[in-house]
């Protein structure tokens, strides 16, 4: 326990293994020299998620325009096999922007969807052996071109189905746009750039209900998630903020006040970021955000959130101070001198396992051109890992944390889960016009670990919204599944927890979206546990 | 110097060159709204109300001051003045009228009523 709140860094070596795991191939994404149009900055998402429920993590990145989003079948051994066009999937091409995922049919096998500037794309999977883009067929197909960006997969009326959010960023065409130098929104640093966020049309975000039959319907406007009108909207997250059942969505903003949408339980949402504390910095500032990752960092039971922001901006970290109300705790947590970076793909996770969930951010800046500048802000830059201390604090171990972490890349999409089932978590990367990183530590601390697989039955199947409250070691740890997050991305849709020292879990509570409660007692560690929920009520404890 | 304090985590230093700054010049309204931040970290939420409300009147456009008051009616539960400060807030932050008319006639569509 002294050594833990010691702030000394654990031995820890992230490294880069994405070349000898098979993901060999570049993905396109605009100029790397100079980049004419906002949509060249944005791309793209990174999933993880198991097609075939085989067990093992399959990987999907997205591209953008010039190639294909890929899928990777995992052959165990960390090797991955491209399976894109042997999937179905190999007939989409355009600027791919985000990925999630959920099973949306409640067949057994998990969805995606691909979010697109133009349209996006829902694929079915067929029994794992195929996937069928029905997007038309669902209702999903949009009837003008749309910037969408992040999306997730809910059930926000907990009636057992998926519903769908997908954020949009902005109206843009680029036969209309204007050019670098143009206006004064398309300078930065007396460099001529492409022009934006500010100075382009906003645009609503959308929600789409699951009717149960396989296709969705759009209550963007009944919900009130159109409402806001004067928001660049880029990562999703979805969680249960406060603590009353339903599940919310955040969304962090670029340049303009992030939105928290709360969920009033009749099919609608009010936007309330601003009083609940999550709009902007403390000093009343919108940040540019781009991504979003949640979890109860501090121990007291309830969501934090993180969300990473542009250069000179701090990122900005959440505490939930209870009932969905925000302070932001920032520069108290000791995580406010990372000003250089344009941040993007973040998550908590727990490196270590030691029970705290420790924070990942990766980076790369939207204009190549700053290298001209000979400054310390970089096009391609290295990512940064929060040790979390424990106590309420962290501590930047980025350069002390193997090669991995400080290669540098236009990073974008970042995803995390546990390919290989050994109880750490490794973390996909997708670079723009690079081949992707997969980050994974090769030696195994000490520490134990379990991970829940959660299969709702009365609830939607992948149980999105259950939320677990697991127990070890004297320590209580919570949780939520959700789809999509990070930024633009799908991470492991099951729940990993370090559990420190103890090798048995005291107990798991899970409280599923149907309303049903579940309690497993004195649970084996080190293994993944798969929980079915229960198709009758059962009594509580 | 009361800035560098706060980010070193040293909020006693903090507040102490806050108070300081506003002992010399009263009419500080960052200094006002800095020492009530330090306050409402502390949770001494009717000490922060009262410094702000002062930073608030000599700084009516300070989207800063009245973001933390919003936050400090708002955890001393005073949750109708708070959401006057959102109002507030909410119009000091509308982007110009007009501001999109020539990309959205570009795009061939109405400029968005405001």
């Amino acid at each position: 326990m002294l050594l833990m709140l010691s702030g000394a860094p654990p031995h820890v070596r992230f490294e880069n293994v994405a070349e000898s795991a098979g993901l060999t191939r570049l993905f396109p994404n605009g100029g790397d020299k100079t980049k004419r149009f906002i949509i060249e900055t944005t791309g793209s998402g990174v999933a993880f998620l198991d097609y075939d429920n085989d067990g093992l993590l399959d990987i999907f990145i997205v591209s953008g325009e010039g190639g294909l989003s890929r899928m990777y079948h995992n052959d165990g051994k960390g090797r991955f096999t491209d399976v894109t066009r042997k999937m179905g999937l190999g007939g989409a091409s355009g600027w791919g922007q985000g990925v999630c995922a959920a099973d949306y049919d409640n067949d057994g096998f998990t969805d995606l969807v691909v979010t697109y500037w133009g349209q996006n794309h829902l694929y079915r999977n067929v029994r794992g052996q195929s996937f069928e883009e029905v997007t038309e067929r669902a209702g999903l197909k949009q009837d003008r071109v749309r910037y969408n960006t992040g999306c997730a997969f809910l059930d926000y009326d907990n009636d057992g189905h998926a519903d769908l959010f997908v954020a949009n960023y902005l109206k843009f065409d680029p036969a209309a746009a204007p050019k670098p130098g143009e206006n004064p929104y398309c300078w930065y640093r007396g460099l001529a750039v492409n022009c934006g966020p500010r100075g382009l049309p906003f645009d609503r975000n959308i929600l789409y209900h699951n009717n149960g039959d396989g296709t969705f319907s759009d209550v963007s406007q009944a919900s009130g998630i159109s409402a806001p009108d004067q928001n660049y909207s880029l990562g999703v997250l979805t969680g249960d903020f406060n603590n009353d059942g339903l599940t919310d969505i955040y969304v962090a903003c670029d340049q303009t006040p992030s939105l928290l949408y709360i969920n009033q339980g009749n099919g609608k949402f009010t936007e309330e970021a601003l009083l609940r504390g999550v709009a902007f910095d403390e000093n009343g500032k919108a940040m540019s955000g781009m991504g979003v990752t949640a979890a109860d960092y501090d121990g007291d039971g309830r969501l934090d959130i993180f969300r990473s922001n542009f250069s000179d901006e701090r990122e900005t970290l959440y505490r939930n101070r209870g009932g969905g109300e925000f302070d932001d705790a920032t520069i108290a947590a000791g995580i406010s001198r990372n000003t250089r970076f344009v941040g993007w793909g973040c998550g908590f996770f727990d490196f270590d396992n030691d029970g705290w969930k420790d924070v990942l951010l990766v980076n790369g800046h939207v204009f190549p051109e700053v290298e001209r500048l000979g400054i310390d802000i970089h096009y391609k830059d290295r990512a940064i890992l929060y040790r979390n201390l424990g106590n309420g604090k962290f501590a930047d171990i980025s350069e002390n944390a193997g090669p991995g972490l400080i290669e540098r890349h236009s990073a974008r999409g970042a995803a995390f889960g546990d390919y290989d089932n050994d109880g750490l978590i490794e973390v996909l990367i997708n670079n723009q016009n690079e081949t992707p990183s997969l980050l994974k530590q090769p030696a195994r601390p000490a520490n134990h670990w379990i991970l829940v697989k959660l299969t709702g039955t009365q609830s939607n199947r992948s149980a999105l919204g259950a939320k677990v409250k697991l127990t070890a070691g004297g320590r209580t740890q919570v949780d939520e599944v959700r789809s999509g997050g990070s930024y633009l991305s799908q991470n492991d849709l099951r729940l990993h927890f370090g559990l420190g020292a103890a090798q048995r879990v005291d107990r798991i509570e899970i409280q599923w979206p149907s309303g049903a409660s579940q309690i497993l007692r004195d649970v084996l560690a080190g293994r993944v546990v798969e929980i079915e929920e229960p198709r009758k009520p059962l009594a509580r404890d | 110097m009361g800035q560098i304090l706060l980010a070193e985590q040293d909020r006693t230093g903090a507040a102490a060159r806050f108070e300081k700054a506003v002992s010399l010049n009263p009419i500080f309204a960052e200094a006002l709204v800095a020492l009530a931040r330090v306050k409402s970290d502390e949770k001494k939420y009717s000490e922060a109300i009262t410094l702000l409300e002062r930073a608030v009147k000599l700084q009516p456009a300070s989207e800063s001051a009245h973001y933390s008051l919003m936050l400090a009616y708002r955890n001393a539960g005073r949750t109708e003045d708070a959401q006057r400060e959102k109002a507030v807030i909410d119009k000091l932050k509308r982007p110009p009228e007009g501001e999109f008319t020539d990309f959205l006639k570009k795009l061939g569509e109405k400029a968005p009523k405001q």
